[in-house]
Order: C-alpha cells, then sequence, then structure tokens
C-alpha cells in the first residue's frame, strides 16, 4: 500500500447517477458514473445535450440554460461535491443508481448558486481552495501558486486525472497546518440545511493529536446525545485524528466535509455507498 | 439624514451588544462551557468597498450568527441600486467569496476578530 492509496480510493469512488426529465416520461433517462469528489455543474453540457436531442430543448433555450437539479423534492446544492450531497441523504440513502430530475422551470433563486460565465463552478472552487489555505497557512501557499498550477488542479479535477491534481495539490496539503479546514453538515428535517465550522488545531493543548470527538465538542459544546460523523460513504470511529482524517479523505476543494447524523457509529460496515474500505493501519 | 438614523441605530445595538458578552463572559468565568465567541449572537460586519465599487453610506450592518450571506448580498444589491442582472462580490479576507448559502456564525468564527468581520465588495470579480 502506497500513502497516496487511500487518497487514491477517495478520488476514484464514483456513484451511478440516473437523471430523469419529469416534465416528459418520454425522454429516455440518462445513465452515468459519477465522481464523488465531482461536482453536477461539470454534467450540465451533457444534461443540455441529451435534453436538446430527446426532449427538443435547445441547448441555448431558458429552460436549458436554467436547469437545476432535485433528489427527493429538494434541490441539489450543487455547489457541494456529489459525494457529500448523496452522504446528506443519510441515514436512508437513496437506492442506486441515484434517481436525480432535471428541472427545467422555478430554478430556485434562493437555495441554489446559479453558475454562469460571470460566476464559475472553476472560480468557486478556486475560493474554496484559498479560503482552505488561508486557514491552513495564512494563504501563503496558494498565492505562491500560479494561475497555470490553478488550472491544472481544475483540469485534473474536471478530466478525472489523478495524478496531474495531486502534484499540485501536493504542495497545498504538506506543511504544519495552523487550522484544519473542515465542515460539518447536518440536514434537517425541513430539508434546511446547518453547516458548522470553527477553528481547530491539528493538536490539543498538550500536544496529543486532535479527534473528532474533540471536534464535536469544540463546535457543538452543549451537545451529548451520540451522534456519527461520516464521510465518502463512510461513518468514521469518533478516536480518528483530525489530522489524519483530513490528510487521507479531504475532498479536492481541501475541505474535510463531514455529516452528522443522530446514532452512534456501527463501524464495521456501512458503507452502503462505497465501495472503499478504509484502513488507517495500512498506512505504510 | 434616514441612513445616518441607521448608522446610529447600529452603532447603538454595536455597544448594547457588546455590553450583553461582556456581561455574558463574565458570568462564563470559571466554567468549561461556552466559548465567548459562541455567546454573542450579533456580528458587525463592515463594508469596505474594493475596485471601481460604489461607496455605501451604511458601512456597518449588524446581523444574527444564522444570517446566509445571500440575504446580505441582496441587501447590499438594493443599498447600491443594483440592476436585477448585475452581480454583487463579497469577499472574505480580500481573498474568497463565501457561498450564498453560509451563514455569518461560521465565517466569524474563523476570519473575524472581537465581534466584528470585513467584507470587501465589489461588482465584478477583484480577486481570484
Amino acid at each position: 500500500t502506497t500513502p497516496d492509496s487511500i487518497q487514491r480510493q477517495v478520488w476514484d469512488g464514483k456513484l451511478p447517477v440516473c437523471f430523469v426529465l419529469p416534465e416528459d416520461p418520454d425522454v429516455p433517462p440518462l445513465y452515468s458514473l459519477v465522481p464523488r469528489v465531482g461536482y453536477f455543474p461539470a454534467l450540465l453540457d451533457r444534461l443540455r445535450a441529451h435534453l436538446s436531442r430527446h426532449a427538443g430543448i435547445d441547448e441555448d433555450s431558458p429552460g436549458a440554460q436554467q436547469l437545476w437539479l432535485r433528489s427527493a423534492g429538494r434541490p441539489l446544492r450543487w455547489h457541494l461535491p456529489v459525494g457529500l450531497l448523496y452522504d446528506l441523504e443519510r441515514p436512508k440513502p437513496p437506492p442506486l443508481p441515484w434517481e436525480v430530475e432535471i428541472r427545467t422551470r422555478d430554478f430556485p433563486t434562493d437555495e441554489l448558486v446559479s453558475f454562469g460565465p460571470n460566476n464559475s463552478l472553476e472560480s468557486y472552487f478556486l475560493y474554496c481552495l484559498k479560503e482552505a489555505d488561508a486557514l491552513k497557512h495564512r494563504a501563503r501557499v496558494i498565492n505562491e501558486m500560479g494561475e497555470r498550477e490553478h488550472r491544472q488542479l481544475w483540469q485534473g479535477l474536471l478530466n478525472d486525472q489523478f495524478d496531474q491534481f495531486s502534484v499540485v495539490n501536493r504542495k497545498l496539503m504538506e506543511g504544519e497546518a495552523k487550522y484544519l479546514p473542515f465542515r460539518i453538515y447536518q440536514q434537517g428535517a425541513d430539508g434546511g440545511l446547518s453547516v458548522l465550522q470553527c477553528l481547530a488545531k491539528p493538536h490539543r493543548e498538550d500536544s496529543t493529536p486532535l479527534t473528532l470527538s474533540d471536534l464535536l465538542r469544540i463546535c457543538l459544546p452543549n451537545f451529548t446525545d451520540p451522534v456519527t460523523l461520516a464521510t465518502h460513504g463512510v461513518s468514521l470511529p469518533m478516536e480518528t485524528p483530525l489530522a489524519w482524517a483530513y490528510d487521507k479523505l479531504a475532498y479536492p476543494d481541501n475541505f474535510l466535509h463531514l455529516v452528522l447524523q443522530p446514532g452512534r457509529c456501527n463501524s464495521a460496515g456501512d458503507g452502503e455507498s462505497s465501495a472503499m474500505q478504509l484502513d488507517s493501519s495500512s498506512e505504510s | 439624514p434616514q441612513s445616518q438614523a441607521a448608522e446610529q441605530q447600529t452603532q447603538q445595538q454595536d455597544e448594547a451588544s457588546s455590553k450583553d458578552s461582556a456581561v455574558e463572559s463574565k458570568s462564563d468565568e470559571g466554567s468549561a462551557t461556552p466559548a465567548a465567541k459562541a455567546s454573542t449572537d450579533k456580528i458587525v460586519i463592515l463594508l469596505r468597498p474594493t475596485g471601481n465599487a460604489p461607496i455605501l453610506t451604511k458601512k456597518k450592518w449588524v446581523v444574527g450568527r444564522s444570517q446566509r450571506v445571500g440575504w446580505v448580498s441582496e441587501f447590499v444589491k438594493k443599498a447600491l441600486k443594483c440592476q436585477p442582472d448585475e452581480s454583487l462580490f463579497l469577499y472574505v479576507n480580500q481573498a474568497f467569496l463565501p457561498a450564498p448559502d453560509r451563514d455569518f456564525g461560521g465565517l466569524y468564527d474563523c476570519f473575524g476578530a472581537d465581534g466584528k468581520l470585513t467584507l470587501h465588495y465589489c461588482k465584478t470579480q477583484a480577486w481570484g
């Protein structure tokens, strides 16, 4: 096992997705294996081409330009990575292939980021990297990179080229981090999503590693119910050091995205949505 | 005159909230529970123009921790009399744009200090 193998497995995680157009049942569904670490808006051109071919919706028409996605009656917050969106459907993840509805009307402006020429997914992704590096290295590493390297990160992700991506990303992940970039998400029953983010150092004051249960105490000091934190379809043991989880399991945007759900983690096998097995002892 | 009144009100709120937090942190003394930061439920945001952005008469805004970036952005757009098709970008740390669904509590905890969070605004992307 090479040191990179967990990052590689995380990168290779895919979800089978079935895109349907409910407003026109005659349109055949579009099946796609979507990278968990990728973003839905990266598929917009393919979806538009599909609608143009099978539903007679012209690619430049307002419907095609304003299309958005929905799952379980809720708009998919597509500025978040695909795998995180699927994990947010826990504890009852939709059966696979994941049925995602294409909508061509009533874009939910209040809830969704509208990506366009003025506000591209690429620049949004870069802002995530900048925020993460601001937390880790006071933005020193990302600012020392040239535009060519920024593009290489994005192109590597977009074209599923792990080596191209990681050769640059390694620079961002190296070195002592002041704070570790993470977010904890909780899906409310009403469809609202609460996001927790605060400053967390890799170590406790006695310089032992800070664990996920320490992190919960920092973020939710008044929270006593048993909870589980999951990422990439895997529930993490609460004694996992945050720095280890960050190093191995951060998404390409350089954030560790954790989904909070009630109930204790039954650690062994609830990788229902992921073929990946995580084993911290396999690290060389 | 209206904006002056608003400014005054903001300052009063500002003072009131800092008073509140002082009281709260005092009562927290000696106990291991909530950090003083988490007990302030109001955050002052300071809006600074960048690039060729017009200047706002009201620079100081008080928002709740659960208030979203998108909501403030719409407010600022109205204050600047932006056209509906115009964009407004709110930057943190003069470096990145937070997503519109981010709340100010999390942003303040990571990038704010002394009850304040500075945001730079412009109509075209300034950094990135």
